[in-house]
């Protein structure tokens, strides 16, 4: 079950917590964070401003499909961009299955709320066939936008896409907060754990009542102190390197024929489907 | 006093609440001194570290930082890139995701160009010893390889003093042998904050022991830490390797 037998591990077993094997990426001591390995997708040499650009395009133009067979056909083609270019299964898949549950909770009720020709009874509930149609668009459409959004994060570090993001006109200042939020998160995950060994150490087991909310109360007070104390120490910190509001990279962005053929693919294959879904709406209704 | 890069006089500074920090302290340190700063906790180690590299607000009758007169005009913002601060807990300082991003970091606010910018991170990265580690994430690094990462952001901008905050804290003893080994091939001027006095020893020749925000001693470094007297006075111990030479 151990992948690394040191003092931390050993002490976590002693207090009878699970210790997962950690990833290879995040073998590395204090990181607990699942981040993914942008390293094994093909797209990770592309100029960051055009991968932002050509998945917000694409993603725009699934959201306005209206039909869910064209919506069903999108989420075909995302899937086999992601799985073509990101061959890491194990950390998209388990989310897709995660994103699936959460859809599931909106598109389920949605025949039953639908008015329109009724499909099939079940008690008191009625489900239409224009319910059942709408809830197939919903979870098409939500799944493809997910996915494509998955393809992007796994192309690049995060940091690279705000980056390519600002390169192509977000505010630097909206950047710089999504992209030193996203930095805490590790921390605040590595802080959590520690209240919840520290809380486990002295005997504490999460229960109903009003002495284990009174602690939730305080774990969580006490993390939004940390989490102010730590920002106003990184604030210092930025500061204490001259930093002027603008992100700025070693690296000089390239566009090259590479660049400019995912853009035209990520360009046209969107203007398909929209045109597909043109047609559908003309000729169906 | 023409001479020295930093030129205190009359130093006070208080947190937000009011209270005093540091009170109207006098100061000198020499081009190219290794100096301790050495004190209970509370006693405004870090509050004089933040007032030197120009990151808070403070009152004082002389400031001048290697040649820069912070009270006029807005020189106050020149000072972080004359003396930079290492900060007590590393991971307040890493937040670019590669450990050359990290470095260049300051080196770019600077306004160096893209070459000179790499330059700077190579001999920096060199001088820590991590040349190997220049594209991992920081934040997945051990304690003392952040450690050295942090160190390597600041002289990559080429400071003329280093501010050091309790560099040896929580580093286990490889991780302290070698960044005091860095520290002792290191030729800048340095202030090290610390509680960690075999660490003082080796690296620095003077200590200045501060107390509730006033300077309460400043000489040669064996002097004042074989002082039993005066550290058991400010709640402090004489190290073990002044004791057994008592």
């Amino acid at each position: 079950m151990l992948i690394k037998h040191n003092h931390k591990v050993q002490f976590a077993v002693t207090l009878g917590m699970q210790i997962k094997p950690l990833r290879e990426s995040n073998q590395g001591m204090t990181s607990t964070f699942d981040y993914p390995d942008h390293r094994t997708s093909k797209l990770k040499g592309l100029d960051a401003r055009w991968k932002v650009a050509g998945f917000f395009i694409a993603m725009l133009c699934i959201a306005f499909l209206k039909t869910s067979t064209i919506a069903v056909i999108g989420f075909g083609a995302s899937l086999m961009l992601l799985v073509c270019t990101w061959p890491d299964f194990g950390w998209w898949l388990p989310r897709i299955f995660w994103i699936i549950a959460g859809l599931l909770v909106f598109i389920l009720p949605t025949p039953f709320l639908t008015p329109g020709e009724t499909l099939f009874e079940w008690g008191i509930l009625k489900a239409s066939k224009e319910g059942l149609d709408t809830s197939v668009l919903i979870f098409s459409r939500g799944l493809a936008i997910s996915t494509l959004a998955l393809a992007l994060i796994g192309s690049s570090t995060i940091y690279d896409l705000v980056r390519g993001a600002i390169g192509l006109g977000l505010p630097s200042k909206i950047g710089s907060i999504f992209w030193l939020g996203f930095r805490h998160l590790d921390l605040l995950s590595n802080e959590f754990k520690r209240m919840r060994i520290a809380l486990r150490a002295r005997g504490y087991k999460i229960k109903s009542g009003f002495g284990s909310y009174k602690t939730i109360a305080w774990l969580s007070a006490n993390m939004l102190v940390r989490a102010f104390d730590r920002s106003e120490h990184v604030g210092l910190a930025i500061k204490a390197r001259g930093f002027n509001g603008v992100f700025t990279s070693i690296e000089t962005p390239k566009t090259t024929w590479r660049e400019f053929a995912f853009l035209s693919a990520m360009l046209l294959l969107p203007a398909c489907l929209l045109a597909l879904d043109f047609w559908w709406v003309i000729n169906h209704d | 006093m023409i001479n020295s890069i930093i030129t205190i006089s009359e130093l006070s500074h208080s947190y937000a609440d009011g209270t005093k920090s540091i009170h109207c302290i006098n100061l000198q340190i020499n081009p190219g001194e290794s100096v301790a700063i050495i004190g209970p906790n509370g006693a405004g180690k870090t509050s004089l570290f933040l007032c030197i590299a120009g990151l808070v607000t403070f009152k004082a009758s002389t400031f001048n930082i290697s040649g820069i007169n912070a009270l006029e005009g807005n020189n106050k913002s020149i000072l972080p890139s004359k003396a930079a601060l290492l900060f007590q807990d590393s991971d307040d300082q890493l937040f670019c995701p590669t450990v050359e991003e990290d470095i260049a970091f300051g080196p770019i606010n600077q306004g160096l160009s893209k070459a000179e910018v790499k330059q700077r991170v190579e001999i920096a990265l060199e001088e820590v010893g991590l040349i190997e580690k220049r594209n991992k994430v920081p934040h997945q690094l051990s304690g003392g390889e952040k450690r050295r990462v942090a160190l390597a952001g600041l002289l990559s901008m080429n400071p003329d003093i280093l501010l050091l905050d309790e560099p040896s804290q929580f580093l286990d003893h490889r991780s302290r042998r070698s960044l005091i080994n860095i520290l002792n091939k290191n030729n800048h001027t340095k202030l090290i904050a610390t509680h960690d006095f075999e660490m003082a020893l080796e690296t620095c020749t003077r200590a200045i022991l501060l107390d509730q925000g006033k300077i309460e001693a400043d000489g040669a470094i064996k002097t004042i830490l074989a002082d039993e007297s005066l550290l058991k006075k400010h709640g402090m111990e004489v190290p073990h390797s002044l004791k057994s030479s008592i």
